[in-house]
């Protein structure tokens, strides 16, 4: 397979997990939508979810020591219909990817290079991504936390740039809309970004002594941290029009202005957000490409080209995905936030419930 | 092994995201100094005769000059803004660059009948910023843009200046494109925007000086009624933003070191509800002039301090009953309502306007006086 193949530490591994959610910054645009001026809130309560499905992955780890996706469904299901659903996962994790890079081109496009086609953007980011992906867990765990340092010194730096025009009041009132809304806002953010983590149970095979459920909980709550000063930057700073902007965490760096001379700081502010992006995708790319070749078997000569097969059908899915931002607006509103709860919360309950009782009757046996 | 593969991999990043940042692109071309021209300013008018938008550029001249303007003005009409752009884009022959613009000036006649169709350009397009200046003017805009100033400067660079100088000295309210936006998607909240006028011109040279001669008030985007510089001072006392000016009283003068505003609202009533308004203001000074201390016990700083009081209590009753009767929420109380008495304003929010029109309210106002200058008692004119 050409993707390099190295050891981790549960201590990178946490960093990786961390940096995999940050790169949801653009996906706070979704959250906002649907928790308005709470989603902080829900983010908070999200989290809690996100530990426990944190918990739920390490729980994975314990009954099938060193196993990722696809083993851990090969013992459940059985080796066909286990390769069946690994297959289903791969599937579904490509189109979560595909989003991602989606989302990624058009925002270049529209506000970085407003004369660029966003595929030519898509491509060149792949490319990126693929070179980042192709040197494996000893990449990410190299990079993990010198980047959630980065990311975390961005988020403190933005912060105090936008104080002067933040206003508490915009958070008021607190809780007071429909109990449907907050329902659906916090099973829309405990999967869109938390539940993902399940796809880096591919990294189970390389942390040293096993995924332990510490690694979980300290990135989601590093990531939380970064996610929720977004948010809460976001909605004191554009109050009523939380919901107007196509990308309130870049749109936000336009109004800084510190004494009249530090203005127009999107230069300084981008590159950040264009890594925590890179990053997301390319921790994807591999997840994906591993259990692709998993599925296929990692000694067949396709696995050798796996990586370029994947980010190819990437690009083809990003590109035919939708035709235009909104679409994709709606998409990810109305159907991809239930179908990843049901394919990345739902479905992994129940396999964990069967995993344990076929390994409690193994052991009775 | 791994730390060269980062290595490499950094390298490529970094060239990706010099290549976005730097907007290295096929059409960067249009992105060249010369090939820009520099918008410092626009004007938005509307002609009722043909119903459409006439939207004015000033654009700064950038090669040299000698003499005559510093910057050149287009005026284009257009259905919509986008339209009128477009036009202004073409008769330019350069791309209008818009990063660098600091004021939005709205003419009489598009204040009237309404901006929000016009606004919306300014947000969307992506070299937009919302920390830009908007101002009102009697006249039409594109005439005030096109008037030359006594120092030379260009009209639009002035009319910032002024109007940062004016908000420093408590003497206008500030409004920007941003707060404009967040207030038109507030309850029933009414912006109050700076006016600009001419103060002089010089019949020669055709120079003029600007001057802020009030604020206009804007409801759903269309201009209700205007508040002239006495009645903003008013405005400004309710919304706690005088930090310096002065207080002027018959034979002294308060220099005001600070203030601070506090409005509460409240609901009243069961059946027939009612809507009492209360706000609570801090003000402290220094003594800043004596004249004629005989013609007043002007040494009694709980006297001055009193007529402090009675001025303020007079000025900001009067806007208050000025917003009532036009029913223009220029102090946000409704948002105060929705944001801490929510249950309250779920009550009332269907019958808001009727509510505000007959609101009752009370002004609370502590003037001290703390300084009284290198003086402790007048010096000249007092009684021997």
């Amino acid at each position: 397979m050409d993707i390099k193949e190295a050891e981790i530490s549960n201590k990178q591994f946490k960093y990786i997990v961390a940096l995999f959610l940050q790169g949801t910054l653009l996906y706070i645009t979704y959250f906002l939508q649907k928790g308005g001026r709470d989603t902080y809130i829900m983010m908070m309560v999200a989290a809690i979810g996100g530990i426990l499905i944190g918990c739920l992955n390490a729980g994975f780890t314990k009954l099938y020591p060193g196993g990722d996706i696809v083993t851990i469904l090969c013992h459940v299901f059985g080796g066909v219909i286990g390769k069946i659903f690994g297959l289903v996962y791969g599937a579904f994790f490509l189109l979560i990817c595909a989003i991602n890079l989606r989302q990624t081109g058009q925002f270049v496009a529209s506000n970085l290079l407003p004369d660029q086609n966003w595929i030519i953007i898509a491509v060149v980011f792949t490319i990126v991504c693929l070179y980042a992906a192709k040197n494996g867990p000893g990449f990410f765990s190299y990079i993990g936390a010198i980047g959630c340092f980065f990311l975390l010194f961005m988020s403190a730096v933005l912060l105090l740039c936008v104080l002067p025009h933040m206003d508490k009041n915009h958070f008021m009132p607190v809780m007071v809309q429909p109990v449907e809304s907050y329902v659906d806002s916090l099973i829309f953010i405990t999967a869109v970004p938390f539940s993902e983590i399940f796809m880096l149970l591919m990294f189970a095979p390389y942390v040293r002594g096993g995924i332990k459920k510490g690694s979980y909980i300290k990135g989601i709550i590093i990531a939380t941290i970064f996610i929720v000063a977004s948010v809460v930057r976001i909605i004191a700073v554009f109050g009523p029009l939380i919901k107007s902007f196509s990308y309130p965490s870049f749109e936000i760096i336009y109004i800084i202005n510190l004494g009249s001379s530090l203005s127009r700081v999107e230069s300084f502010f981008s590159p950040f957000i264009i890594f925590a992006l890179f990053i997301r995708v390319a921790i994807m790319l591999f997840c994906i490409t591993k259990l692709a070749c998993r599925v296929i078997g990692e000694k067949k000569r396709l696995s050798d080209y796996m990586i370029y097969i994947v980010s190819v059908l990437l690009l083809i899915l990003t590109v035919y995905i939708a035709d235009s931002n909104e679409k994709l607006l709606e998409i990810m509103l109305n159907l991809v936030g239930y179908v990843t709860f049901v394919m990345l919360v739902i479905l992994p309950i129940i396999i964990f419930i069967i995993a344990t009782v076929k390994n409690k009757k193994k052991v009775v046996t | 092994m791994v730390n060269k593969s980062v290595k490499r991999w950094l390298a490529l990043f970094l060239t990706f995201v010099i290549f976005i940042v730097t907007g290295c692109s096929p059409t960067a071309d249009k992105r060249k100094f010369d090939s820009l021209a520099i918008v410092l300013g626009v004007g938005i008018d509307y002609d009722s005769s043909k119903d459409n938008v006439l939207f004015t550029t000033q654009i700064v001249k950038t090669e040299e000059f000698e003499g005559g303007k510093r910057f050149f003005n287009i005026t284009q009409a257009g259905k919509n803004m986008l339209e009128a752009v477009d036009n202004a884009d073409n008769e330019a022959n350069r791309v209008l660059y818009v990063a660098h613009n600091q004021i939005v000036v709205i003419g009489r006649s598009a204040a009237e009948n309404g901006i929000f169709d016009y606004m919306d350009y300014f947000f969307r397009d992506d070299e937009a910023r919302y920390d830009i200046a908007m101002v009102m003017t009697e006249i039409d805009a594109w005439k005030l843009l096109d008037k030359a100033t006594n120092l030379g400067s260009i009209p639009s660079q002035e009319m910032t200046i002024l109007l940062e100088n004016q908000v420093a000295m408590s003497s206008c309210a500030k409004l920007e494109l941003l707060q404009f936006a967040m207030e038109s998607n507030s309850c029933f909240k009414a912006s109050v925007m700076p006016i600009i006028g001419i103060s002089q011109e010089d019949p020669e040279t055709e120079k003029v000086q600007f001057e802020v001669t009030g604020s206009g008030v804007f409801s759903n985007g269309k201009l209700m009624y205007v508040m002239n510089r006495d009645e903003t001072r008013g405005y400004l006392w309710g919304i706690g933003k005088i930090d310096k000016g002065e207080i002027m009283l018959p034979n002294v003068n308060v220099d005001i070191l600070g203030s601070s505003t506090e409005l509460k609202a409240k609901i009243e009533g069961d059946k027939k509800k009612r809507l009492v308004i209360t706000f609570d203001i801090d003000v402290k000074g220094n003594l800043g002039e004596v004249v004629k201390p005989d013609e007043q016990n002007t040494q009694e700083l709980k006297e001055i301090n009193k007529a402090c009081e009675d001025l303020i209590k007079q000025q900001l009753s009067h806007v208050l009953e000025q917003s009532f009767e036009n029913g223009c929420d220029i102090f946000g109380v409704s948002d105060y309502l929705f944001r801490h008495k929510y249950k309250s304003w779920e009550l009332v929010k269907n019958n808001w306007q009727d509510l505000y029109k007959h609101a009752a309210f009370e002004i609370k106002v502590n003037a001290n006086i703390i300084r009284t200058g290198s003086l402790i008692e007048p010096i000249f004119g007092s009684e021997k």
